[in-house]
């Protein structure tokens, strides 16, 4: 091929990188497996939603690093009306702090119970017996809190606590395991009592498991409105007619002050958690609970559920793992990083509007998400010849951007390609764009190869070329309504989602921008649902990988991009997202 | 507030409905036939029999008395017939002795509309 003299950069690091594998748990089944005989199946949780009742409830701790608890507050509602509220004191406390406590819970008609009773009475016998909802902000430090023992969780909760709250040993401990520092799973585990009766025995019945409905008011804010919230900027965010109040003297002895702020915060969040429901049902999502929300990704995955969308990976099973390989390991999602620190710069901000919903119309990514599957055809003869032409100007074409559902394996010579390596001290490995030179061949998209043309002015050397297209749409495909209007109706099958969500948005924006008061502030809520809508399903969820921890090594086959197979066993597992598609 | 405590009563009533709610796997349960909604009243009827098929359908206790009475005049089980042919068999047989009843009613409501059209008409005159 003709390929112009390097006139790039001497190379100035050797540096090892890294790229993504590809890691399938082998599924052959030893001598042993096969003979031995079939486990039993698995009781189910219940798929029924929260009961009208609600506990809401808030824990005040000492400040040092024991965080320990000093009394808590908590309210009981059913159907929005309030049942009981009142404050739970620690018993070890203090008598004049015990003290300051029941003035305060006389005077104000409030209940006033030990923490064992709030457990027994309150956590247990309304919460889990009445399959109430536990609400909370930060819930998982409240729950740790009011905890007499703490252990590891098991089975599929393993890397998280297991909380034991309740010296009745018929009553379930409470489990939960953070994903991020914005959520975590919360759950019952099985209660240690007989669960069926005997006819339901005798039928094979097994009735389900009660695992308990918990809505952490922090994962469903930061979900519904993309930025992380305190409960003080979310009640202020939501305009709630009680706003937390300011208090910051915690490492004194508990007085009527701290009392009257630690009430309220529960009068807060239960006022939050309202108006949270309200936005959260304008978005018009359905068959998904609010509980089930974790990220904006989870709205995403809603969305695509509500449109009976079934995953890639159920439509076509028999995809080649190797090529998933290639595909993965053209894959650089970066993290951001600091490198300077509290200096005076000069900085210019950038921002792009609506980028992944934008480049996916250009790209019609939306006919492989609805697509029964993808076929695949070698093309490096013509891709060599579109890259040699392509330029800042034919890029204006919207034709042009539909070939970049192409991968290339390209011989890397000074050409400027993103690349994981460890940059730094220390092993750790992070993503940047500079000059590469390989001595083979690395899978990057056909994007990266026009992204490194426009920077070097030279072509990369393509080795190989692969052009993916979208097989014929799904069957039974639904429409759904944004925001659970009819005027936000999207139809899968004859509108590209991505352009139709952000057009729609554009439109409520402009009409938005046009009125006043309250009809203002519904635009606001539905331009933001609609946005919610495009950007969670335009990426993320489609190269969700999650890594599970096994009780035991697990054989797996590991595929790359670059080298051959090879097997391995591991404890650690990388489990595909229910829309796992990683083109 | 209504009561500063919750009662043994009503803790023990909430108990056996949310209970009982879980049971029949919904939050609003009611008659598939007549639309009766009192959860101490709704029943989990299998539609072909639980010994051949999981499927169920919430009916009043009345309504499942009068279903499952009329699944005894469907032909017995035969231990030489094809189980799948004599499962859908009788699934269909039980959901058109259902059907019987809903049509009774959806005539029962349909003369009841038209009686009170006309009673309404008068009144406007």
């Amino acid at each position: 091929m003709d390929r112009p003299v390097y006139t790039g950069p001497a190379i100035t690091d050797f540096l090892p990188i890294a790229l993504r594998a590809y890691a399938k748990r082998k599924v052959t089944k030893s001598y042993t497996e096969v003979l031995a005989p079939k486990k039993k199946s698995k009781r189910k949780p219940s798929p029924l939603p929260a009961s009208p009742w609600v506990i809401v409830f808030d824990t005040e701790t000492t400040t040092d690093p024991a965080q320990a608890l000093r009394f808590g507050t908590y309210q009981v509602r059913n159907n929005g009306e309030l049942v009981e509220a009142g404050i739970f004191y620690e018993p070890s406390m203090s008598v004049d702090e015990w003290d300051v406590l029941y003035c305060h819970a006389q005077s104000h008609n409030l209940k006033f119970i030990s923490r064992n009773e709030f457990v027994d009475r309150i956590i247990y016998g309304t919460g889990y017996d009445f399959r109430a909802c536990f609400v909370g902000f930060n819930l998982p430090f409240d729950i740790s809190r009011i905890a007499i023992h703490h252990s590891s969780a098991r089975t599929e909760m393993r890397g998280g606590f297991t909380f034991k709250l309740s010296s009745d040993k018929r009553r379930p401990n409470l489990q939960v395991k953070h994903v991020s520092q914005k959520c975590a799973f919360i759950r019952f585990a099985a209660p240690m009592r007989q669960m069926d009766n005997r006819s339901d025995r005798r039928r094979g019945r097994k009735n389900p498991l009660r695992r308990g409905h918990f809505i952490d008011l922090k994962t469903l804010a930061g979900a519904l409105f993309a930025k992380p919230f305190s409960l003080s900027s979310l009640s202020k965010f939501l305009e709630v007619p009680t706003p937390k109040l300011e208090f910051d003297e915690f490492d004194g002895p508990i007085t009527d002050e701290m009392v009257t702020y630690a009430v309220g915060d529960v009068q807060t969040t239960w006022e939050c958690y309202v108006e949270l429901i309200k936005r959260y049902e304008q978005l018009g999502i359905p068959n998904t609970p609010p509980e089930k929300i974790y990220s904006e990704a989870s709205i995403g995955k809603a969305c695509l559920k509500g449109m009976e969308i079934r995953s890639w990976q159920k439509c076509q099973p028999d995809f080649p793992d190797q090529i998933i390989a290639n595909i993965m390991s053209s894959y650089f999602g970066g993290r951001s990083e600091i490198r300077i620190r509290r200096e005076i710069r000069e900085v210019i901000l950038c921002d792009f509007l609506s980028m992944y919903p934008t480049v996916c119309t250009l790209m019609k990514l939306w006919q492989f998400v609805i697509a029964k599957g993808m076929e695949w055809k070698d093309t490096t003869v013509q891709t060599r010849d579109w890259l040699k032409c392509i330029g800042l100007e034919s890029l204006k074409a919207p034709g042009k951007w539909r070939e970049l559902t192409t991968l290339v394996r390209v011989h890397p010579k000074a050409d400027i390609f993103p690349v994981r390596a460890s940059y730094g001290e220390g092993d750790q490995t992070t993503i940047a764009a500079n000059y590469l030179s390989s001595d083979f061949g690395l899978w990057f998209t056909l994007a990266d190869c026009v992204a490194s043309k426009l920077l070097t002015g030279r072509t990369p050397e393509i080795l190989e070329a692969v052009i993916f297209t979208p097989m014929e749409a799904q069957a039974g495909l639904q429409p759904v309504h944004i925001s659970g209007k009819a005027d936000y109706a999207v139809d899968p099958i004859n509108d590209d989602f991505y352009k139709r969500v952000i057009e729609l948005r554009q439109g409520t924006k402009t009409r938005r921008d046009e009125s006043e008061g309250a009809e203002k502030e519904a635009l606001e809520t539905e331009q933001n649902a609609l946005k919610i809508a495009a950007n969670a399903t335009s990426y993320g969820v489609f190269v969700e990988v999650n890594v599970v921890e096994k009780t035991e090594d697990v054989d797996l086959s590991v595929l790359s991009g670059t080298d051959q197979p090879f097997n391995f066993r591991a404890e650690k597992v990388e489990e595909t997202g229910p829309f796992f598609h990683p083109l | 507030m209504k009561e500063t405590r919750m009662e043994n009563s009503t803790s023990d009533y909430e108990r056996r409905k949310q209970a009982r709610l879980e049971k029949l796997g919904t939050n609003n349960p009611s008659c598939g036939v007549c639309g009766f909604r009192d959860w101490r009243c709704i029943e989990k009827h299998h539609i072909a029999g639980h010994k051949r098929d999981k499927a169920t359908a919430l009916l009043c206790a009345n309504h499942h008395r009068i279903v499952t009475d009329d699944q005894k005049d469907h032909p017995p089980f035969d231990p030489d017939a094809d189980p799948l042919l004599d499962s859908i068999g009788q699934f269909l047989l039980a959901l058109a002795s259902m059907l019987k009843i809903v049509v009774e009613k959806l005539l029962e409501f349909g003369h009841a509309l038209i009686d009170r059209s006309k009673t309404q008409s008068g009144l406007k005159v």
